[in-house]
C-alpha cells in the first residue's frame, strides 16, 4: 500500500516536473521571458554549452541576458517541442525542441542578413521539490546555426 | 594464486566509479597477463611488491609506482606479476576523472602516471592509509570517504563527452559519430573537441574500443569460439574487419589470442589442483 503510494507520488512528481518544462517553452513561444524565469530559481544556473564557460551563469542573469537578446534579434521566434523524456538516473527531464526564427539585428556577433535558422536543441531540466527549475543544460548544433544565418556566397 | 574481487560503490559515486577491485598474487612466480583496451580509466595502488607492465609501444616492462592514474588503452598491454602483489583499483567511467578532478586526459592515453600529478600530497596520504588498513572493507571505506569530498560542484564540469560517452557505453560502441551528433544536438566539431578533452580519445576510437572490450574478453575466457557470432555480436560487415579492428587493439589475431588465453587458462588451472 505504502509502496504504492510512494510510486504515485512519484509518478506525479515527474508529470509536474514534465509540465514546468511545457509551460517553460510555452512562455518561450509567447515570448514571456518573465514567465520564463518564474519558473526557474533564483539560484538556478544555466548551462549553454556551445559558448563553453562564456555560457554558464544564473538563469536570471546570464539566462535572461541571452534570450532577450534572441527575442529583440528574432521577433517571429518559434519553437516545437518534439519529446519530453524523465531520466531517473539524473532526476531529470530531457526535451527535444525545435527553435527557429528570422533575424533581424546582429545577434551574438553574427551580422543581420534576414536569414532564417530552424535548429535542433536539447534542454535538460533538473528541478527542487517544488518543480523549479535549478539547472538548465542547453545544446544545439552551434556551428550549423551561424551557417544558417550566414549567405552561403560569405 | 591469483585472486580478483570486484566491490560496488555507494550510489553518490555511481556515477562515476564502475567498480572497485581487489587483486592479490601471491605465489611468487613471475606470471604475465595479457589485458586487452577496457573503455575505463582507473587509479591503482599498489600495496604489496612491484609490478611491471609492457605497452604495445613499450620493447621492456616498465616497473609502475606504488600510486598510478592509468588513462585510456588503445591497445593491449602486459601485466608482469611476481612476489607478492596487492593491488587496490577504483575503475572509473571513461569521463569520471576529468568530471571529479578536472584533469584532462588528453596526455594520459596509453599511460600509467604518478597519482600525484593527479591528487597531489593526498596521493601518499591515501596510499599510508589503504596500506594501514585491516581489510577490504576499510579500504573501501576509505576510497568512498574521499572520492565523495571531490563529487561537490561537479556539475560545472558535465558536458556532451558525458552523455555521447554513456551512449556509446549503452550501444556497447555500435553508434556512428554522426548519430551521436543527432542525438545530443551538437557539432562534430565541439563533440570531438569535448571527448577528446575528457577521454583523451576521439569518440570514433572510443566506440571502437567499447566493441571490442567485451569481445577480446569473451575470447580470453572461451576454450572455443564461434568467430561468426563473434562478427555478428560486434555489429562488423564482415571477418575481415572484425580480424582488422581486433589485431588492431590487440596485436594478435583473434587465433592466436584465444591460443594464448588458452595456455594461461591451462596454466592457472594446472595451478589450483
Amino acid at each position: 500500500m505504502n509502496e504504492t503510494k510512494t510510486q504515485q507520488q512519484e509518478a506525479t512528481s515527474v508529470l509536474q516536473r514534465k509540465g514546468t518544462c511545457i509551460e517553460f517553452f510555452s512562455a518561450y513561444q509567447e515570448m514571456d521571458l518573465e514567465r520564463m524565469l518564474n519558473l526557474c530559481t533564483p539560484e538556478s544556473i544555466v548551462y549553454f554549452e556551445p559558448l563553453d564557460q562564456t555560457g554558464t551563469g544564473r538563469v536570471h542573469e546570464l539566462g535572461k541576458n541571452i534570450w532577450t537578446a534572441l527575442m529583440e534579434c528574432f521577433p517571429d521566434l518559434d519553437n516545437t517541442v518534439t519529446s519530453l523524456e524523465w531520466i531517473e538516473a539524473q532526476h531529470a527531464v530531457k526535451c527535444r525542441v525545435s527553435i527557429f526564427g528570422t533575424q533581424r539585428k546582429d545577434f551574438a556577433g553574427i551580422p543581420e542578413h534576414g536569414l532564417r535558422f530552424d535548429s535542433e536543441h536539447i534542454f535538460i531540466f533538473k528541478f527542487d521539490d517544488q518543480a523549479l527549475v535549478t539547472e538548465l543544460r542547453v545544446l544545439w548544433d552551434h556551428d550549423k546555426f551561424v551557417q544558417q544565418l550566414t549567405p552561403a556566397d560569405l | 594464486m591469483l585472486s580478483y574481487q570486484k566491490h560496488s560503490s555507494p550510489p553518490i559515486l555511481e556515477p562515476f566509479i564502475v567498480c572497485y577491485y581487489d587483486l592479490a598474487y601471491t605465489h611468487g612466480e613471475t606470471q604475465i597477463i595479457q589485458s586487452p583496451p577496457s573503455g575505463y580509466s582507473a587509479i591503482i595502488f599498489n600495496l604489496g611488491d612491484p609490478y611491471a607492465v609492457r605497452t604495445a609501444a613499450e620493447k621492456d616492462f616498465q616497473t609502475l609506482p606504488d600510486c598510478i592514474l592509468a588513462g585510456q588503452q588503445t591497445k593491449n598491454y602486459r601485466i608482469r606479476l611476481s612476489g607478492a602483489v596487492r593491488q587496490v583499483g577504483i575503475v572509473f567511467k571513461p569521463t569520471a576523472i576529468f568530471t571529479l578532478f578536472d584533469f584532462s586526459m588528453r596526455t594520459v592515453v596509453n599511460k600509467r602516471i604518478s597519482l600525484d600529478a593527479l591528487l597531489g600530497d593526498q596521493a601518499g596520504v591515501l596510499y599510508t592509509s589503504l596500506k594501514a588498513a585491516m581489510d577490504v572493507a576499510e579500504r573501501l571505506d576509505i576510497l568512498n570517504r574521499y572520492f565523495a569530498t571531490r563529487v561537490d560542484g561537479y556539475e560545472k564540469r558535465v558536458n556532451v563527452a558525458d552523455m555521447a560517452a554513456e551512449l556509446i557505453l549503452k550501444n556497447t560502441g555500435n553508434i556512428t559519430v554522426e548519430r551521436l551528433m543527432e542525438e545530443l544536438c551538437v557539432s562534430r566539431r565541439h563533440l570531438e573537441r569535448k571527448f577528446l578533452e575528457k577521454t583523451g580519445l576521439t569518440p570514433k576510437q572510443y566506440c571502437r574500443i567499447v566493441r571490442m572490450a567485451p569481445i577480446s574478453n569473451q575470447v580470453a575466457h572461451a576454450s572455443r569460439v564461434d568467430w561468426q557470432d563473434m562478427v555478428f555480436q560486434g555489429g562488423f560487415h564482415d571477418q575481415n574487419h572484425f580480424i582488422k579492428d581486433f589485431k588492431a587493439l590487440n596485436d594478435l589475431s583473434p587465433a592466436r589470442y584465444l591460443q594464448e588465453h588458452e595456455e594461461l587458462t591451462r596454466l592457472l588451472e594446472k595451478k589450483k589442483e
